[in-house]
């Protein structure tokens, strides 16, 4: 998530109309983890082993089809030791990604990034961030009770539960989960910050399990990142 | 008549809501007047739920409806594929069309 805020940093400052000078880490190691994830998009981005899909703006549903599509095929074709979680990063980066760019409603863009973690445990970590609304007030459009952030956003992870008045909406939370319900899933666990909320889901058996804990501070937007580890 | 719509055209995943209702409505466009649409998931890795909602299910309501004249069967589709849409029918209450 760190290499999504800076690059939305970057970016937001630079359409500001503001210089934004960057250096990159002195340590080798950071600096090539630090040009690959593509932090700053003036530096040129050199291959990098974990590095699935650098960080990516986004302002159009046909970015996301492309993201999504890129982030199933790198797992399942180029990386064997994480290829089974291929298709449930597939159904996070498409719905996550395309809600934050419908309900984001942001000039600036959804921007993602997918890494591969090998220690202590193989895993895929997709990083999600939007200057939109957040979930809390979208969700209270329709459920304007729901004045809790943290409770706003975890009702708004269950099934038919949405923001708009559509009946068929409000599927793509739980149709992430349900994804991840694979034999090929040890574990996976998603934090949703947005407004002064942050809500946890884990999937570890069967359902997921919905925590709402304590936010440190208010944050503009929604900011989701999710580890799905690899049995 | 029967006519066959082949999903990998556009690509080896399917993953929006604005697509699914682009590509329903070029489907409506171009079946004409056949009596038989066949929706061919071929070489498709995955779709997501919104798609398979937008596509399939709203295409399934508008036969149910009457608003389209043909009936349509499902061809192709991975495990994965034809789960996301099967759950796209439950949700919306429809039958499954004939999966071939």
């Amino acid at each position: 998530m760190f290499a999504v805020r800076l690059r939305m940093f970057i970016d937001w400052h630079r359409g500001e109309g503001r210089e934004v000078k960057v250096i990159p880490p002195a340590d080798p190691r950071a600096e090539r983890v630090f040009k690959a994830m593509s932090m700053d998009p003036l530096l040129p981005v050199p291959p990098e082993n974990d590095t699935i899909m650098p960080v990516t703006c986004m302002r159009e549903f046909g970015e996301v089809e492309e993201v999504a599509e890129r982030t199933q095929e790198i797992l399942e074709y180029q990386l064997p030791d994480v290829s089974p979680l291929g298709h449930a990063a597939f159904m996070a980066m498409s719905e996550l990604c395309a809600n934050a760019i419908d309900h984001g409603e942001n000039d600036l863009g959804a921007f993602a990034a997918v890494r591969r973690v090998t220690e202590p445990k193989r895993q895929v970590t997709i990083a999600i961030g939007d200057l939109g609304m957040g979930v809390p007030e979208h969700i209270r459009r329709r459920y304007p009770e729901w004045s809790d952030d943290g409770w706003a956003i975890a009702h708004a992870t269950r099934e038919s539960v949405s923001g708009t008045n559509n009946p068929h909406r409000g599927i793509g939370f739980s149709s992430v989960f349900e994804a991840a319900l694979t034999s090929s899933l040890h574990a996976g666990r998603m934090d949703i910050l947005s407004a002064s909320g942050f809500c946890r889901i884990q999937t570890v058996q069967e359902s997921p399990k919905i925590e709402v804990l304590p936010a440190a501070r208010f944050r503009r937007g929604t900011w989701i990142t999710y580890d799905l580890v690899s049995a | 008549m029967a006519y066959s719509y082949a999903l990998a055209e556009h690509g080896k995943t399917l993953a929006t809501r604005p697509l699914g209702q682009e590509l329903r409505t070029d489907l409506v466009q171009k079946a004409g007047s056949a009596a038989v649409v066949a929706l061919d998931f071929s070489g498709i890795l995955s779709t997501s739920h919104s798609f398979a909602d937008e596509f399939v299910a709203r295409l399934v309501e508008e036969v149910k409806t009457g608003e389209v004249t043909f009936s349509i069967n499902i061809s192709g589709a991975s495990p994965d594929v034809e789960r996301v849409v099967l759950k796209a029918l439950e949700r919306r209450r429809v039958d499954a069309p004939a999966l071939v």
